[in-house]
């Protein structure tokens, strides 16, 4: 079959052709890449956003430790040890502290280790201490406490002065620190 | 077709050879008045296509009117006689006509119509003129490069046409522009260009090379005896005697007999010579006709047969010739034909390499932080700070430390107090972030032991335990939460204070265990 087309016939089919060949390209190659860059552009915003909160959550670490440093002393920067050497470290750091203050222990009686709640895989690691001493040493173990390489918290603390001994006082107190991992009883 | 703007002076320009012929023509009371003519020397021949310097004492400035005629070899003629129609329905008729007449495609010429005021058997004579838009944009650049902005280009025998409209003999007329290298014919009726031709541009009866003969060099010819200067008699190619009576014949095609003309016209270069005039008078077998102008003012010495093309174009821009053939498009042509094409492709190269750009930027750093991401993830440092974090928050919780505690309760007692019992239990306890501690011990009287009251609730919520009299002395026992140590310098300076200066010494009657 022998087809003329006029210029006009002929300019009308190119612009036709044209216009399809756009369309396609829109369909098959633009617009796709237009959704992976949309894509891509979403999943780094969303990665943005984890880093910002991972930033602000270091920020917020760096203050809380900053603000424990002098209750509790450098050791609280420290990581968790687990449960077995938690107990150890404890137990050689309470007496060293104890002993540089002179105080005299009269009993260590280690605790069971208690989960705590809203902490899971850390456990509190305990141990009860009783002894004798006078204001001063008393106020300078609380301060070897917070010098300690182990971080140890005093949980409980307890005085008893006899009106027949000033001076003298009886004191019984339960110091703790943390460990990472379940107990092994 | 469109029409001009009222001007009272006009520019033309003709380029003839080796020549520019530029005419101010003015609008004067009595009619038109040539102002100034001037002849700028091109010795290089002239040639749209090729950049040129401005002639000098070049007078035209960007705001003049400007008309510029274009050479008629380059113009390619049509006419023909639609059925009475709308302009808008012409319009597309004419774009037909166009698409027919043209050996190229439509968009690579510019055009303009004229509908005459002919009409035969109902229908009206159109003629069409279109050149090749290069050359119009060549015209234009060369123009601008001399600081002159054209409002009109036309035809050359059409300008010259313009001038018939003039002549006080209005019946039809043959014109004849005849320059170095071509020759361009045209029937005019008065004021309407009823068709248009060029010879040596391929006129339909026309076939073979054009004779190189065919050109006349008046000043080649030799002169005639008795004619001071002019030429011998018989001295034009039959060869180009031949084309002319064709190209007679094509200006007479569909016109009505009513309209061919009897006499003829000669203008332009070729036609200072009489013998020339004359013998084309007479191969064509009719009357020369000498132009007789009342309405225009000629100066001393300006030869309107020569002149008469520049002077034509000028008159187009004036209002004694309104709708004038004008090929010069309404829109603004680009100075270049590849210039558009390539700005525009500058311009989508720009936007896709900033598109590019932005998407390379995205992507590498989407990979950047996906990768940085990933690595934390794989230390588990998320997990790690989101544990430590707890830790902190847990020991936050448990309330100020017994040192603390102490060193503020210590400061606290007033004289004559002695601490009895201390008890001290680590938070937390209940929803807040503080710790219990239980104090008993004796003081002074119920009057110090009130004062105490009220200095520890301060410090936290106060419970009264008990309290007697004993021995002269006020036996107590108190509850507190305290959540926190008032006053910030106790907190920082606790630890410090207490392991250098024990309370015993700091209140000497009140440190635990001290001295009543």
């Amino acid at each position: 079959m022998n087809l003329k087309l006029t210029p006009r016939d002929r300019r009308a089919v190119l612009l036709g052709a044209a216009a399809l060949g756009v369309l396609i390209l829109a369909r098959l190659v633009v617009l796709p890449w237009l959704d992976g860059w949309s894509a891509a552009r979403a999943h780094a915003a969303a990665d943005r956003a984890e880093l910002l909160r991972i930033e602000t959550q270091l920020a917020r670490l760096v203050a809380q430790r900053h603000r424990l440093k002098d209750p509790l002393g450098s050791a609280v920067g420290k990581d968790l040890q687990d449960v077995e050497s938690a107990r150890v470290s404890l137990f050689a750091s309470a007496q060293a502290a104890l002993g540089a203050a002179g105080f005299s222990a009269s009993d260590y009686q280690p605790q069971k280790p208690r989960r705590l709640a809203g902490l899971p895989g850390v456990q509190e690691i305990c141990i009860q201490v009783r002894g004798k001493c006078n204001g001063e040493q008393l106020t300078n173990m609380l301060a070897q406490l917070c010098k300690t390489p182990t971080l140890v918290v005093v949980r409980q603390l307890s005085l008893d002065n006899d009106e027949k001994k000033p001076g003298e006082l009886e004191v019984t107190m339960i110091l703790m620190t943390l460990a990472r991992g379940e107990v092994r009883s | 077709m469109r029409q001009q703007g009222r001007v009272n002076y006009a520019w033309g320009l003709e380029p003839a050879g080796h020549c520019l012929r530029l005419v101010k023509l003015v609008r004067a009371e009595a009619g038109l008045r040539v102002a100034e003519y001037r002849e700028l020397a091109v010795p290089r021949g002239w040639d749209w296509s090729v950049p040129m310097p401005a002639p000098p004492a070049w007078p035209v400035g960007p705001k003049e009117p400007l008309a510029v005629c274009v050479c008629d070899r380059g113009v390619l003629y049509r006419t023909f006689d639609p059925p009475p129609a709308e302009e808008s329905v012409l319009r597309k008729t004419v774009l037909n006509q166009l698409e027919v007449l043209l050996p190229a495609q439509v968009g690579q010429f510019v055009h303009d119509w004229r509908a005459t005021s002919l009409e035969h058997d109902g229908r009206r004579r159109v003629v069409i003129a279109a050149v090749r838009k290069q050359t119009i944009q060549q015209i234009v650049a060369r123009c601008g490069a001399w600081g002159a902005v054209p409002q009109v280009v036309l035809p050359t025998v059409w300008a010259s046409a313009g001038l018939v409209g003039l002549l006080v003999d209005p019946s039809p007329l043959l014109l004849l522009h005849l320059s170095a290298h071509c020759a361009g014919g045209a029937v005019v009726a008065g004021r309407d260009v009823l068709s248009c031709g060029v010879l040596d541009q391929g006129l339909p009866e026309h076939a073979g090379a054009p004779d190189p003969q065919m050109d006349v060099d008046p000043t080649s010819l030799p002169a005639r005896p008795g004619e001071a200067g002019g030429p011998r008699v018989g001295s034009l190619p039959a060869s180009w005697r031949f084309e002319l009576r064709q190209l007679h014949q094509h200006l007479l095609k569909d016109l009505p007999a009513s309209c061919w003309p009897r006499r003829c016209a000669v203008v332009g270069q070729a036609a200072e010579l009489a013998m020339v005039r004359h013998e084309v008078a007479d191969t064509l077998g009719l009357e020369l006709a000498e132009p007789r102008m009342d309405a225009l003012e000629c100066p001393t010495g300006l030869n309107l047969r020569t002149w008469a093309a520049s002077v034509g174009a000028a008159l187009s821009m004036l209002s004694a010739q309104p709708g004038a053939i004008n090929l010069l498009p309404a829109r603004k042509l680009p100075r270049l034909s590849a210039v558009p094409l390539r700005r525009w492709a500058w311009v989508a190269a720009w936007i896709a390499a900033a598109v590019l750009g932005l998407f390379l930027v995205d992507t590498i750093r989407a990979g950047r932080m996906d990768a940085r991401l990933r690595e934390i993830r794989q230390e588990g440092r998320c997990d790690r700070l989101d544990c430590e974090l707890a830790v902190g928050d847990h020991l936050e919780s448990g309330g100020p430390a017994p040192l603390e505690v102490l060193d503020y309760l210590v400061s606290l007692l007033p004289e004559k107090s002695r601490l009895l019992k201390w008890k001290y239990q680590r938070g937390p306890i209940g929803p807040g972030r503080c710790c219990e501690v239980t104090v008993g011990g004796t003081v002074g009287d119920d009057k110090a032991f009130t004062e105490l009251l009220q200095k520890l609730s301060q410090a936290g919520k106060v419970e009264f335990k008990s309290g007697r009299p004993d021995q002269g002395k006020f036996r107590f026992e108190v509850g507190l939460l305290i959540q926190r140590i008032p006053g910030g310098a106790a907190t920082a300076e606790g630890p410090a204070r207490s392991s250098t200066a024990p309370a015993g010494q700091t209140q000497p009657a009140s440190g635990p265990g001290g001295a009543p």
